[in-house]
């Protein structure tokens, strides 16, 4: 850009530029200095932030140990002003990277679609929010809403985070209550080996969407963990054993549970650490304990429920009892779904002709060139889902 | 670690039958940072992980983009605790510049004096004290979102220490011969009679009034007639542009014409950056109070005269609208066109205008003396950084955004007329200036 007659004034100035107070003029040793009045943008001194922190420019202990350093988060409006400096300014001053992944996280909107102010009246207090649901419950709900960009808030999310924290208590109490006092995986059912398998699955699940940055997915994955498999068919189950105070039974539950605790720690920090104090012979925190590794001696019966999930499903619906279980399955029916409870004498032919009119209407649309070519990949794989689902009900009730 | 006796709760102690989190949560809290399980140690053998979390303002209250954020990087770094990494959570403030240089001043207006009648040094000394008591509360609210960071490390931004490492930056910069005082059109807040980036402003629409007045040719009849909301600013035009496509005007280009009320013949130019649907098709070109016809000027060698000051009122520049309020310059020079038959045209106008975030006046581009960091070289390591992917923005969209923006990063303007800050490390002398 050209220089204005005025520029020309300011370059013909004396200027002295020191880290500490000079005591002469660099260019004519005068010692009638006057400091420039001016202060720095703010962003300025923000740029050093990941090494200024650690004691910069002095060569400290800190900064050879927690230099460069490893993940940023911020909102995209900060991009220009923050997160290029930092790291055009890491790699001036020091030769290396400030930090390897920058997670831009959405804009959260008010619900109608406004930006959160104070002065609009539009903003939430996340301290009224966390008082009223807790800081695992916010912090849930929060996590479960970032999947876009643009989001509008909603206490729903949270309100989910606050069901799955008092699910997740209740049945810690009835595994705690069978009073155990050993904590170890000696699986004799299916359902306990199917269980592991399970928790094993999401930890792999979770491993993956943690490393890309994927916190919806993550803690959705963790909900249905802990809600549908480990609380609605596990802990079932398994209840009439914890009752019975079979030892083997009680110390893979609180194994199981030891392992769910350790994968909704990041997300539910609190009530987990507080649940996992209730586990026999603790002797670490959780926030310090191992993050479960990889246990894939049940990775057999990762789907060994899930004809009688689908029998439940096709009874919970239309009544229809299951034919063609075995011996296992039938008593995990049994227990979980307590067929004696609901009124049956359903019409199980209808509901066979019902299913196999869907599974033709799916293969049909499935076998058409078109919808599988033109329709977006998340349709295409929700009616296979449908598919196999249908074909499990049916098989469930012997059709 | 081994639990120490105070361990609650523990085997034996009854569950409540339904969860409430109030006081638990709390209590694991005060457990955790006490028994010094948030602590990163740099003599720890294990692999760190580090995540230097965003400053919030030191004057700040935690708002829900905050605890998001909190919930994001806190579900990362407590897994990677557990995974066994040496982890180091960062906590820490940011001085904030003018929202409490703005917090502190209106303290001193309820008591009925102000920053310039205790001066720069009074001033500060009771910034400090205004932080002793009121700052800093968002990191009590960090700790109750579950926040596991190494409190015993919380840093600010004008720490001694941190300080140095700013003065120690600026020096290199400067020496680098990337830092440079020059006179450019920036964003300047009358109330707040500083500088301002383009985050500190926010942008709303104005109902105002368009005029279109006549600026006689200054060789030969006719007129070439302008459209503008901002008529004070008449005496400050240096020329006329049009579209160089526009047929209506291009037989004008090179001829010149006579600015009302100051009555000074300046050039017609041509220049892409004209919009040609906007009014009559041609701008006023005033370089001193608006961005792009700075640019204008700038490309065409044009003077910059200014006659807005720092207060937002007219200077002296123009002897007979000096002191006057801008709506008060406009009907003078208003009332001097229609006398002469130039006042062609007024209409209702709704326009975007950009105010401070802060007192919601209206931002005037002004220029003005400010300090500048180029980046066309600082830029180039961390373009090549990006685009190698050594460091990755995520979502993908947001990576290429961030090499986009480094590519079109224009000189930073680094200088801020405040007194709560990093003040420039540079002395000039009496015999220099």
């Amino acid at each position: 850009m050209g220089a204005s007659a005025a520029d020309l004034d300011l370059r013909r100035r004396h200027l002295t530029v020191e880290e500490i107070e000079p005591r002469a003029c660099r260019e004519c040793g005068s010692a009638d200095l006057t400091r420039e009045q001016d202060v720095l943008d703010t962003w300025f001194s923000s740029a050093l932030w990941p090494f200024a922190t650690l004691g910069w420019p002095d060569d400290t202990p800190d900064l050879r140990a927690f230099y460069p350093g490893d993940l940023q988060t911020t909102a995209r409006e900060i991009i220009r002003l923050w997160e290029n400096r930092m790291i055009a300014c890491g790699l001036e001053l020091l030769g290396e990277l400030p930090f390897r992944d920058v997670i831009i996280h959405p804009t959260l909107l008010a619900r109608d679609g406004r930006r959160m102010s104070k002065s609009l009246g539009t903003g939430v207090d996340p301290l009224d929010v966390i008082a009223e649901y807790g800081a695992d419950a916010t912090r849930y709900g929060l996590l479960k809403l970032s999947s876009s960009q643009d989001v509008r808030f909603s206490t729903e999310a949270i309100v989910e985070g606050r069901r799955l924290a008092n699910k997740l208590w209740n049945v810690s109490r009835l595994l705690l209550q069978a009073g155990g006092g050993e904590v170890e995986p000696r699986p004799a059912t299916v359902e306990e080996r199917w269980v592991l398998a399970r928790i094993d699955a999401t930890r792999a699940e979770l491993e993956s969407r943690l490393a890309a940055f994927d916190f919806a997915p993550a803690v959705q994955a963790l909900y249905h963990l802990t809600f549908d498999e480990f609380c609605d068919w596990y802990a079932e189950a398994v209840k009439p054993r914890l009752y019975e105070r079979d030892a083997d039974a009680v110390a893979t539950a609180l194994a199981a549970l030891e392992r769910l605790l350790a994968l909704v720690h990041p997300f539910m920090p609190h009530l987990s650490e507080e649940i996992w104090s209730q586990l026999p012979g603790r002797t670490t925190r959780l926030i310090v304990a191992r993050w479960p590794e990889p246990q894939g001696e049940y990775a057999a019966d990762a789907h060994a429920l899930d004809r009688v999930r689908a029998a439940a499903t096709v009874f919970r619906r239309a009544g229809v009892a299951p034919t063609g279980l075995d011996d296992d399955e039938r008593r995990i029916f049994d227990a979980v779904v307590r067929p004696g409870r609901t009124p049956a004498g359903a019409d199980a032919e209808a509901e066979r002709a019902r299913l196999r009119a869907e599974i033709a209407r799916a293969e049909a649309m499935l076998a058409n060139d078109r919808f599988r070519e033109r329709a977006p990949a998340a349709v295409v794989g929700a009616e296979r889902d449908k598919l196999a689902r249908y074909r499990s009900e049916l098989a469930a009730i012997g059709g | 670690m081994a639990l120490g006796d105070d361990l609650v709760p523990m085997d034996g102690t009854p569950m409540q039958s339904r969860y409430d989190p109030r006081g638990v949560e709390e209590r694991w809290q005060r457990m955790w940072e006490a028994e010094g399980l948030y602590a990163a140690h740099a003599d720890d053998a294990r692999p760190a992980f580090v995540d230097a979390h965003p400053p919030p303002n030191v004057t700040g209250d935690l708002h829900m983009g905050h605890a998001l954020q909190l919930a994001l990087g806190d579900a990362i770094v407590r897994q990677k605790r557990m995974q066994g990494y040496n982890v180091l959570f960062q906590p820490g403030f940011d001085h904030a510049g003018i929202s409490t240089q703005a917090a502190v001043e209106r303290q001193l207006e309820r008591e009925g004096t102000s920053r310039r009648e205790l001066g720069r040094e009074a001033f500060e000394a009771r910034v400090w004290d205004w932080l002793h008591e009121y700052g800093g509360r968002i990191m009590t609210q960090f700790r109750r979102v579950g926040a596991s960071m190494d409190y015993r490390r919380e840093r600010f931004t004008m720490d001694e220490a941190y300080t140095r490492a700013v003065m120690r930056c600026f020096v290199h910069l400067y020496r680098k011969g990337w830092i440079f005082h020059a006179n450019r059109i920036i964003n300047w807040c009358p109330y707040h009679e500083t500088s301002l980036s383009d985050l500190e402003l926010v942008h709303a629409d104005a109902d105002d009034t368009l005029t279109t007045i006549r600026y006689p040719l200054a060789d030969g009849d006719g007129h070439i007639a302008i459209a503008t909301a901002r008529p004070a600013t008449i005496p400050a035009d240096v020329a006329v542009a049009v579209h160089p496509d526009d047929e209506r005007h291009r037989a004008l280009v090179g001829r010149h014409a006579i600015v009302p009320f100051v009555e000074r013949a300046v050039p017609i130019v041509a220049d892409a950056r004209v919009d040609a649907g906007f009014g009559t098709g041609a701008l006023k070109v005033t370089p001193a109070h608006d961005a792009v016809d700075f640019e204008i000027g700038r490309d065409h060698g044009l003077p910059e005269p200014i006659v807005i000051g720092p207060d937002g009122r007219m200077s002296d520049a123009v002897p007979a609208l000096a002191g006057m309020t801008q709506q008060e310059a406009a009907e003078a020079v208003l009332d001097w066109c229609a006398a002469r038959g130039l006042l062609e045209r007024r209409e209702p106008i709704r326009h975007p205008v950009a105010l401070c975030e802060r007192c919601a006046r209206r931002i005037e581009p002004l220029i003005s003396p400010q300090w500048w960091c180029s980046m066309d070289e600082l830029k180039r390591a961390a373009i090549a950084a990006l685009e190698a992917r050594d460091v990755r923005f995520h979502p993908e969209t947001q990576h290429r955004f961030a090499i986009r923006s480094l590519a079109e990063a224009p000189d930073w303007c680094i200088s801020r007329q405040l007194w709560w800050g990093h003040q420039l490390p540079i002395w000039t002398c009496g015999d220099g200036t």
